[in-house]
């Protein structure tokens, strides 16, 4: 496993996360999803050792964050935030010279390449970076060491589609070996649709799913019923539903399930629809159905 | 480390050469002043400079450090905790070296332009400057780790304020008494070494406590 953390609690005076669990194998992407504030950037936090759980534990390539293997830990990760705390004065040529010292693993090659490929100027200031082009050099200088593991923090929140579009192909691009992952937390989740394998819903500081993608695509379907059907199967079976005159709209907790006693009951097969990554947030988040 | 130490004298590096002018200045009006026979003036600007230089240069690097939220940045590198404190401290110790240096020329130009040598009450002072400096930037440092840049920087000019105005204002509400406390701490010449061990020792007791603190501060402020 990439990725053990199990039961991870964290309270702060205005915010809790409580028991997050996440398990993230050799070769996968997971989106990390949930609203502004949900906890996904502290969970990260935690992951990263940035700050230390309250409760819970966390081993990453097999091994716990401590005093011995910190660096060794740090140096198989490439992490990018929402934001690059880079020192803006300094050019893009020095930063990633500093940079580069930390990592023994540093291929001026994979970093030339990258550089060429997002066309970005080595002898800019930081500061002077277009936003998309600071992400993309963040990118750059956390893949040019060859991590094992990608860590991403919402890279791309306030992002064109274009440069979102190059991020993503380079992500996939990572994985390709199948020996690397990579956790993309983002609550942009047309992102996810196109390259996740593993989805981790959280809201509120709470785990709410996480499983693979396909599994939760083929559990979490909306489905058209009567009224008096609905009102005949258990709340359980559904996340959230709506009231159009004599119909209901549902979002269905597991399909399957669903289906199967949907069929004993009727005889005929329901009406449904598949959901995207952002509808199935909102069933979760909100109990909204579009 | 090695790394780290470099990156903070880089980013102070238009503050370090604007001292390194500010003392080629000083040094012109010096000999100018020395040409007549007075250095008193000159040497009184230096002494402040003394003090002055060290505290900038601490202050500017860590200003870019809030500013650019440094430690935050290092902290997602491979680095020790304990090295991101380490570093600051080693910088320190590298500049307060450097303005020693500077003020010993200094006064050695001075004095070639002179034809009295190098007196114990001057070097007595250099010896005094350096151990205020090691004393004031532990704490500046201590407080960085444990308060932030804002509050430490309140703190410390509020340090230095009191460093400057208490011996100005005793000298006038108490002439006599301030110059024979002046001549005391002068003429005896283990003082000055006092401070500087009590510098050596606070300093190393700041750095200590520092790396404690960071460990535990850095974790609350990220």
């Amino acid at each position: 496993m990439m990725i053990e953390a199990n039961g991870l609690c964290k309270k702060y005076p205005a915010f809790s996360l409580e028991n997050i669990n996440i398990m993230l194998p050799e070769g996968y992407i997971m989106g990390f999803i949930g609203p502004n504030g949900s906890g996904k950037t502290t969970t990260i936090k935690l992951l990263m050792n940035l700050v230390k759980p309250d409760k819970g534990n966390i081993k990453l390539f097999g091994m716990e964050w401590d005093e011995q293997n910190e660096i060794q830990l740090k140096q198989r990760i490439g992490y990018v935030g929402e934001e690059q705390p880079f020192y803006d004065e300094m050019t893009v040529k020095w930063t990633s010279d500093f940079v580069s010292r930390f990592y023994p693993n540093w291929d001026d090659k994979v970093y030339n390449e990258l550089m060429v490929q997002f066309n970005i100027d080595r002898k800019k200031k930081v500061g002077e970076l277009s936003k998309g082009n600071r992400v993309k050099f963040a990118l750059a200088l956390a893949l040019s060491h060859k991590p094992d593991l990608m860590i991403l923090d919402e890279p791309t929140s306030g992002l064109d589609p274009i440069i979102r579009r190059d991020i993503l192909k380079i992500l996939s691009k990572f994985i390709g070996d199948g020996k690397r992952s990579i956790l993309f937390s983002t609550h942009i989740t047309e992102d996810l649709d196109k390259i996740a394998d593993y989805i981790t819903l959280i809201n509120n500081g709470r785990l709410l799913i996480s499983c693979e993608k396909d599994e939760i695509i083929n559990k979490i379907k909306k489905v058209h019923i009567n009224n008096s059907e609905f009102e005949k199967i258990p709340p359980s079976f559904f996340i959230a539903h709506k009231s159009i005159g004599n119909e209901v709209i549902a979002v269905t907790s597991d399909f399957g399930a669903f289906e199967s006693i949907y069929k004993n009951m009727t005889g005929k097969k329901p009406e449904v629809y598949a959901m995207d990554l952002s509808d199935i947030m909102l069933a979760y988040v909100k109990g909204e159905v579009c | 480390m090695i790394a780290l130490i470099y990156k903070d004298l880089y980013l102070a590096r238009k503050i370090l050469i604007q001292i390194l002018v500010i003392c080629g200045v000083f040094a012109i009006i010096g000999a100018i002043n020395a040409a007549k026979g007075d250095i008193s003036l000159i040497e009184t600007f230096m002494y402040v400079y003394g003090f002055m230089t060290v505290y900038s240069i601490i202050d500017r690097i860590l200003y870019y450090e809030e500013h650019y939220k440094g430690v935050y940045f290092m902290r997602t590198l491979p680095i020790k905790e304990s090295a991101i404190v380490t570093n600051k401290f080693i910088v320190g110790l590298i500049l307060i070296t450097f303005s020693g240096i500077i003020l010993l020329s200094f006064t050695f130009l001075l004095h070639m332009a002179l034809p009295n040598n190098l007196s114990q009450k001057e070097i007595m002072f250099l010896i005094l400057i350096l151990g205020v400096n090691l004393i004031y930037c532990a704490i500046y440092l201590a407080m960085y780790f444990f308060v932030g840049y804002a509050k430490a920087r309140q703190y410390v000019i509020g340090i230095l304020m009191v460093l400057m105005l208490t011996p100005a204002v005793i000298g006038m509400i108490a002439q006599e008494w301030m110059l024979k406390a002046l001549n005391f701490l002068f003429a005896t010449p283990y003082i000055p070494p006092v401070v500087l061990i009590i510098g050596i020792g606070i300093y190393a007791i700041c750095w200590t406590i520092s790396i404690h603190a960071f460990k535990h501060e850095s974790q609350k402020a990220a």
